[in-house]
């Protein structure tokens, strides 16, 4: 193949006559991708017509450079150009065949020039994603593109992060855009979820079944007129990904490892033992005027009169201060192998890959294991006739025994508020050695007079409680294409998503939360299937200068899904930690529900000498969740560009920007992600003692249709001087018909006391800069940096009739911390209004709903200034946005030599954040509290404190039953995400009998610092992640980040 | 070239054709849609009975079959909430209740469930009259005794005791079926409204069969007994002693259980169970909801108040020769268990909610206030004696009961009930219906306090704008 482009470069090139002999230039062009050198690749002296091509071993040799000759340019099609200054001796390294995607954007349904694209779209290629040790392909697009925020709930396992694009779209009908992966479209969150009825459950990323080491791109669509050709499904925005294909030519073998060892960044620090028996006896005594555990039994039932150790509330066991976090944190290990073939010929290109990831959390009992396997095959059977199949197949296994996962930030069993609320002074261990809990199954009283009725996470691990998921996930493509005639493509494809998950709880007898059941083991067997057929034909034609592209498709497809669970009580021998053992009981569930939808589409580009660009496309989409009369819905976009470079006048200006585009779109697309059967009204069987019956279980709303979102943008993107890149995007999208949850009075007594209607309105808008440049590009040092800035005000514009707001709380609604109202941004933290601690008496300042000022004592309530009982609830207030209003990312590649630097800055902020897990620490129940708590805490002599006088018992004064103001701090910070070192070997100096055609090893750190005035443990948390549309921005008990630091080598032969 | 054209248009054609209408229409393979329930005699039937299980309790929720049915003996003195959590009750057993707390927004959304479905039923049943033929009247009765009980517990939460302000502001009387966004705004009825309107719905109760074997069917339905019984309660609420006479009266065809714990120990009904809600393995309350687990999970929730109680030395009922005594299990210092209900693990105790010991206790009490102690005398001697023996009855052998007389009586028909009825959610609504106050060792909570009556539901505070027009 090269050695054909030999000679047309030959040819192309035109050699010209020497002229004035000065200097000779001798070198070599090799291509980074595999080392191997770059025939026919032309070097052409800058300026002039002197030039050459390189010889079967890359070797060129220009004699006769003038004197005023500066530089050489290298070039080879489909690798990137180079210019470079002249030296006598050269070695010029091209860009791999990836570079060449920079010229090709992926659309919906197909690529497009980079250069005639009229629409929005951010492209992340597989370079910048190297070397980042993420399981999952969404953790690592975070900061890589302008317009994609995204949240890593916490450095637990398996999480799927929450991913927006241009802001929140939807407030209940699901606001994660739509993956698709070669053409098909993919199933994303959490596989886990299933229709658990309300059991903590697992975790499992839909959408870490993709390897990283196969993607070769991600292209996020963002605006209309990128994503519209998806019509119901692109209300919040498309990521098209694109993995590896084979070319032709001999087998590439490439081996790429890496292992890293991972640690929490950081955690709350707790009183230790001795504070804290001291701390509680003075807590005790403001509350009952002594702290003699005798005197106390009298006054209260919680108290005995009599504990183990010592005579007070809370006493000192000797030996024993007990640092519970470190029963919960662990240092984790990451290890991580892919191998993969490519190769083919002219008639047969294959791909074929084997990935081999195990992931030990941070956090003790978390566990990750994927085994996957993905081969792609391509064969022009005719000249006429393609065909081609693309399958992966991933078996993996998430494991955890904290049940805080999944929103549940108040289980009983959450590892993160049991390192915080359990007391220092009762021990983790036994003298037997064994993890400690009392003859009942609690931590029970230890030294104390009052008993604890939380758990001891190390016994939750020995005893076996675990949360396990395994995936088996396959995702398989089939296609044909036919070319009847020139230019014209019909294509079909048949894509399966089929995902089997299996999901099992264990909880013993013995400790936790399995006690009051005598044992307890659930499990649920998933299946959700999803085919998709997809039917295009292209049609590409010129008219003269006038270009055209045509598109016509038609789409069908079907999810079905379906689970059996049962959960089993009464364990009958403790020494068995699995569903199939032997218990008393068990009762079993299940569920079925499918959906379908039909969808035709079409799209016309057109574009007159790549000048002026315009493109319209639009789709008609049927769904069965939605009634006959509603379901069938249009969507649609028409773009138009403007390549101002290409105009004569721009002509002057050319030599300073070489390309000038404007652009400019505007359409409406949907959203699909409802109930299979949102429209119907139904009955449930249900059951009267031993009689069947039926519940009346949802009265909705026969009129549901889809939620439509009106979307503008308009921007350019300019490259400046050959070296620097602008592109500037302003997007305005206004979201109606939005579904809700309208609440009715509850005494109407509707199911769930609400009514699903079409009701809200939203508006989202804001820029989205990118800057990117080639600052040092032909010297031996080399330094490429790019800059992305979001900016996103999201609205609520109205919500439905008698709607005035909807409150946002943690998944088992124990908690309301946000508000939605019309005219903010969606989810506002909405707590109860305070203001610090009163100097004067040291009681924290609440407020009622009239205005008045109350100060809580706990042995009194509230009290007015006037010294009367307040009876009634305090005040809550809105106390500011919980999403971003700006991010982005700042990433930096360097090298120098065989040496790479790559360094990631990811920024975000202008946000609010409920620090609600100090209000855990700060309890003054038998809850350990922070050492924070203890130096500034009200006393005569600090009366200018934090957290007030500590009383007994008091939940209410520092948030833990009334979530407070007082807690709410900015959420802004900058996060060295990444900063990675590499060295490649000079593998062409090699013998070839090695074979290896290149070597490079790699350290990397991840998440090395944040830096914040954020007092938690790290503002990037999500604690409602089952809520996060509505209750976003809560740090309640939640789980720490992780830092990575990884070594790793890519091998190719 | 013919050829691939060809291929061509057979897949072109394939692709446009291969999606017909019916395609889209995806019906619900677990769910019955509501015309689809109300064409076929059985599933009436069954919707009915998904009545009662909504006033018992959902996989989720609970009322009378759980955590509602809790309230009232956590609003008593012989029961302790040893349990801090306000998840279980903790609040109501501290008289401490919000309009925000899960025991509140629960009962109100739960009772007014029921009575939404209740409302929806008897607007279907209208339409169906032939279909169901001549058990037409009887659904429809039973239909309106589940809405007459409900609002018969509403009434005892939410608004000041008829014998202390009859015009207080009760509950909102929703008696249409409501399926869609209209009629938030519902103004309260008063006390007495509210309960004419449970009167009004009982007069159905003729169309109620009459107990007709022991099974769990004559038990778990409602009988005229059963309605008889909720007339009976009304009316001593509202102390209207002869009309609660008759209605007691009324009352037939049941006997005193001679082993009282039989009552509470499968099959959970016996001759004198009138009506009690069932369980079963997938048929019963959610976690932190049923009864067992409340009374008799590892943890201690509630337990027999041993200090200030029935069963403690302040009185003179723990005697251990006393069958009820024999239900008491001490496990140490405030740690005395209620051996009623005991399925800790799956609560699948039975609820029981009238029984004809609280008849006989009802007529003793309704004759005592009527002047027919001698009646009043033999009823209350029946229900001891079935637990104590003359002979071992230190405290009130047959010689001392009839002396008793006047508030001497009365007083010890109070305690009775206690001793008898402790954890089955009769001592707070006693409390609530004499217009007493709450008295708990120091703790004394009178009717003007707050936590006596519960506010309204915070929810629908914000959700109904005509609640307190």
């Amino acid at each position: 193949m090269k050695k054909v482009l030999l000679f047309t470069t030959f040819l192309a090139s035109g050699l010209g006559v020497a002229n004035a002999q000065v200097s000779q230039v001798t070198g070599t062009v090799i291509s980074e991708e595999d080392g191997l050198p770059v025939v026919g690749a032309s070097v052409l002296v800058k300026g002039t017509t002197i030039g050459t091509v390189t010889d079967i071993d890359g070797n060129f040799t220009i004699s006769g450079v003038p004197a005023d000759g500066k530089s050489i340019i290298v070039s080879f099609i489909g690798l990137q150009s180079q210019e470079l200054a002249i030296k006598s001796q050269m070695d010029v390294v091209l860009k791999s065949d990836a570079e060449v995607l920079e010229e090709v954007v992926v659309v919906a349904y197909g690529t497009q020039s980079a250069r005639t694209v009229t629409a929005s779209v951010s492209s992340i290629k597989s370079d910048a994603l190297k070397d980042v040790p993420n399981t999952s392909l969404d953790q690592m697009m975070q900061g890589r593109a302008s317009g994609l925020n995204i949240t890593t709930p916490s450095g637990g396992v398996g999480q799927s992060p929450v991913v927006h694009i241009r802001g929140v779209n939807s407030i209940t009908s699901g606001t994660q855009p739509l993956y698709v992966v070669d053409g098909m479209p993919i199933q994303s969150g959490n596989l886990a979820e299933g229709s658990g009825k309300g059991q903590v459950i697992g975790s499992a990323n839909a959408l870490a079944d993709i390897n990283p080491a196969d993607i070769l791109s991600i292209d996020v669509l963002k605006d209309a007129a990128a994503a519209a050709l998806y019509g119901s499904r692109a209300a919040n925005g498309v990521v098209l990904i694109t993995t590896r294909q084979g070319s032709s030519g001999k087998a590439k073998v490439s081996y790429d490892a890496s292992f890293g060892f991972s640690h929490r960044t950081e955690f709350i620090d707790m009183m230790n033992a001795q504070e804290y028996v001291d701390f509680k006896n003075l807590s005790l005594i403001n509350r009952y005027g002594t702290d003699n555990a005798a005197e106390l039994s009298n006054l209260t039932s919680a108290f005995i009169d009599k504990p183990s150790f010592g005579t007070k509330g809370f006493n000192m066991m000797s030996g024993v201060d007990t640092k519970w976090a470190d029963e919960i944190f662990q240092n984790g290990f990451t290890q991580d192998q892919t191998v993969s073939v490519s190769g083919g010929t002219e008639k047969v290109k294959y791909y074929m890959s084997a990935n081999y990831n195990t992931q030990k959390g941070i956090v003790v009992g978390d566990n990750y294991k994927r085994l996957g396997g993905k081969a792609n095959i391509v064969v022009n059977a005719t000249d006429w006739l393609k065909l081609g199949m693309n399958s992966g197949v991933n078996v993996s296994s998430t494991a955890q025994v904290d049940a805080a996962r999944n929103g549940e930030s108040f289980a009983v069993g959450g590892f993160p508020r049991l390192a915080i609320v359990n007391a220092p002074n009762i021990p983790a261990y036994g003298e037997n050695g064994a993890a400690y809990y009392d003859e009942v199954g609690y931590l029970g009283y230890g030294p104390n007079a009052v008993y604890s009725t939380y758990s001891n996470p190390s016994a939750l691990v020995e005893v076996g409680n675990n949360t396990n998921v395994d995936v088996t996930r396959i995702l398989s493509s089939f296609f044909a294409e036919v070319t009847p005639v020139k230019k014209l493509t019909l294509k079909t494809q048949y894509n399966i998503d089929d995902a089997r998950v299996e999901n099992s709880n264990f909880m013993s007898p013995k400790h936790g939360d399995g006690l009051n059941t005598e044992g307890y083991a659930y499990n649920a067997s998933m299946h959700t299937s999803v085919w998709t057929w997809t039917n295009t034909a292209t049609y590409d034609f010129s008219l003269g200068d006038h270009h055209f592209n045509l598109l016509a498709g038609m789409e069908a497809t079907e999810k079905s899904y379906k689970d059996w669970s049962a959960s089993r009580t009464g364990l009958l021998d403790d020494k068995f930690t699995d569903f199939q053992g032997p218990f008393s009981n068990a009762t079993a569930d299940g569920n079925l529900s499918k959906n379908s939808m039909v969808s035709y589409f079409g799209r016309i580009n057109y574009n007159y000498l790549s000048k002026y660009m315009l493109s319209v496309n639009f789709r008609r989409d049927g769904l069965s969740a939605l009634s006959t009369a509603n379901r069938w819905g249009n969507f649609g976009g028409a773009s138009v560009a403007w390549r101002v470079s290409e105009e004569a006048f721009f002509e002057p200006l050319k030599e300073y920007v070489e390309d000038f585009k404007i652009k400019g779109s505007y359409g409406v697309v949907g959203n699909t992600n409802i109930d299979d059967y949102a429209f119907r009204s139904y009955y449930k069987p249900f059951t009267y003692g031993n009689s069947g019956s039926y519940l009346l279980s949802k009265i909705a709303d026969p009129n549901l249709k889809w939620e439509s979102s009106h979307k503008y943008d308009v921007g350019f993107n300019a490259r400046i001087l050959n070296r620097f890149n602008v592109d500037f995007d302003y997007f305005y999208t206004k979201s109606s018909d939005l579904i809700l949850n309208v609440p009715q009075a509850p005494s109407k007594g509707l199911p769930g006391n609400i009514i699903t209607t079409n009701a809200g309105k939203m508006k989202n808008y804001g820029i989205e800069l990118t800057l990117s440049a080639d600052i040092f590009r032909d010297t031996e040092f080399k330094w490429n940096t790019s800059f992305n800035i979001t900016t996103t005000k999201n609205e609520v514009i109205s919500l439905a009739d008698g709607l005035e707001n909807i409150i946002g709380a943690d998944a088992s609604q124990l908690e309301v911390t946000n508000i939605t109202v019309p005219g903010k941004s969606i989810g506002q933290l909405y707590l109860y209004h305070t203001d610090g601690v009163d100097p004067e008496s040291g009681y924290r300042i609440f407020y009622s709903p009239e205005g008045d000022k109350l100060l809580y004592d706990h042995n009194r309530g509230f009290v007015k200034e006037d010294n009367t009982i307040y009876n009634g609830d305090p005040a809550q207030k809105i106390c500011g946005n919980t999403l971003p209003t700006w991010y982005g990312g700042w990433s930096n590649y360097f090298s120098y030599k065989n040496f790479d630097l790559s360094i990631f800055f990811q920024f975000s902020g202008g946000n609010y954040i409920y620090n609600g897990t100090k209000a855990t620490a700060s309890d003054m129940r038998y809850w350990n509290n922070s050492k924070e708590v203890l130096s500034n805490y009200w006393t005569q002599e600090r009366k200018n404190a934090m957290f007030p006088k500590p009383v007994y018992g008091d939940n209410i004064s520092n948030g833990s039953s009334y979530p407070i103001s007082d807690w709410v701090e900015k959420g802004n910070y900058l996060r060295l995400k990444n900063i990675s070192l590499g060295y490649t070997f000079d593998t062409k100096n090699w013998a070839s009998a090695i074979g290896i055609s290149k070597l490079r090893v790699y350290a990397q750190a991840q998440n090395l610092f944040v830096l914040t005035g954020y007092s938690g443990m790290d503002p990037e948390v999500m604690s409602n992640i089952t809520n996060a549309t509505l209750a976003p921005g809560t740090d309640k008990n939640t789980l720490p980040q992780a830092r990575t630091f990884t070594f790793g080598v890519n091998l190719s032969f | 070239m013919k050829k691939y054209i060809a291929y061509s248009i057979l897949l072109a054609s394939a692709a446009l054709s291969s999606c017909s209408g019916s395609f889209l229409d995806q019906n619900p393979p677990l769910f019955v849609e509501p015309d689809e329930i109300y064409n076929k005699p059985e599933r009436i039937e069954a919707a009915l009975l998904g009545l009662y299980s909504s006033i018992k309790n959902t996989d989720s929720e609970s009322f009378l079959g759980g955590k509602t049915y809790m309230v009232f003996d956590n609003r008593s003195e012989d029961i302790v909430n040893v349990d801090e959590n306000i998840i279980t009750l903790a609040n109501t057993y501290s008289f401490k209740v919000n309009s925000t707390d899960t025991e509140n927004t629960t009962t109100w959304n739960s009772a007014y469930a029921t009575i939404n479905k209740v409302n929806i039923f008897l607007k279907h049943i209208e339409e169906v009259k032939d279909l169901v033929a001549d058990k037409y009247e009887q659904y429809k009765a039973e239909a309106l005794f589940l809405r007459a009980m409900t609002y018969y517990y509403l009434n005892n939460l939410y608004a000041m005791p008829y014998t202390l302000d009859q015009n207080a502001k009760s509950v909102p009387l929703r008696l249409e079926a409501e399926t869609g966004q209209e009629h938030n705004g519902k103004k309260r009825a008063t006390v007495a409204e509210v309960y004419n309107q449970v009167l009004e719905d009982l007069k159905a109760m003729d169309n109620l069969p009459d107990k007709s074997g022991l099974d769990e069917q004559n038990v778990t339905r409602a009988t005229k007994a059963a309605a008889n019984m909720l007339k009976m309660r009304v009316y001593m609420s509202m102390e209207n002693w002869t009309e609660a006479i008759k209605a007691g009266e009324s009352v037939n065809g049941y006997s005193l259980t001679p082993k009282f714990s039989d009552l509470f120990r499968a099959p959970y009904f016996t001759d004198e169970t009138i009506f009690t809600l069932p369980m079963s393995d997938n048929d019963r309350p959610g976690s932190q909801e049923g009864l067992g687990g409340y009374y008799n999970s590892s943890a201690y929730i509630l337990v027999v108040d041993m200090e200030n109680g029935i069963f403690s030395p302040k009185f003179q009922y723990n005697n251990s020769t006393d069958a009820r005594c024999t239900l008491l299990q001490n496990e140490g210092a405030r740690r005395t268990r209620l051996m009623k209900f005991i399925d800790g693990a799956r609560y699948q105790d039975w609820v029981p909610v009238f029984r004809y010991s609280e008849t006989l206790l009802n007529l003793a009490e309704c004759y005592a206030n009527n002047g027919s102690e001698d009646k009043a005398r033999e009823c209350f001697k029946q229900v001891r004696r079935r637990s104590i023996s003359d002979s071992n009855d230190t405290y009130l052998d047959d010689s001392k009961i009839d002396a008793l007389s006047g508030d001497d009586l009365k007083q010890a028909i109070y305690d009775e009930r206690r001793a008898e009825f402790i954890g089955e959610g009769i001592r707070g609504l006693d409390v609530f219906r004499r217009g007493e106050p709450f008295v708990r060792g120091e703790m004394v909570v009178n009717p003007k306090d707050m936590g006596y009556v519960w506010p309204i539901s915070h929810f629908e505070q914000l959700m109904n704008p005509d609640l307190n027009k």
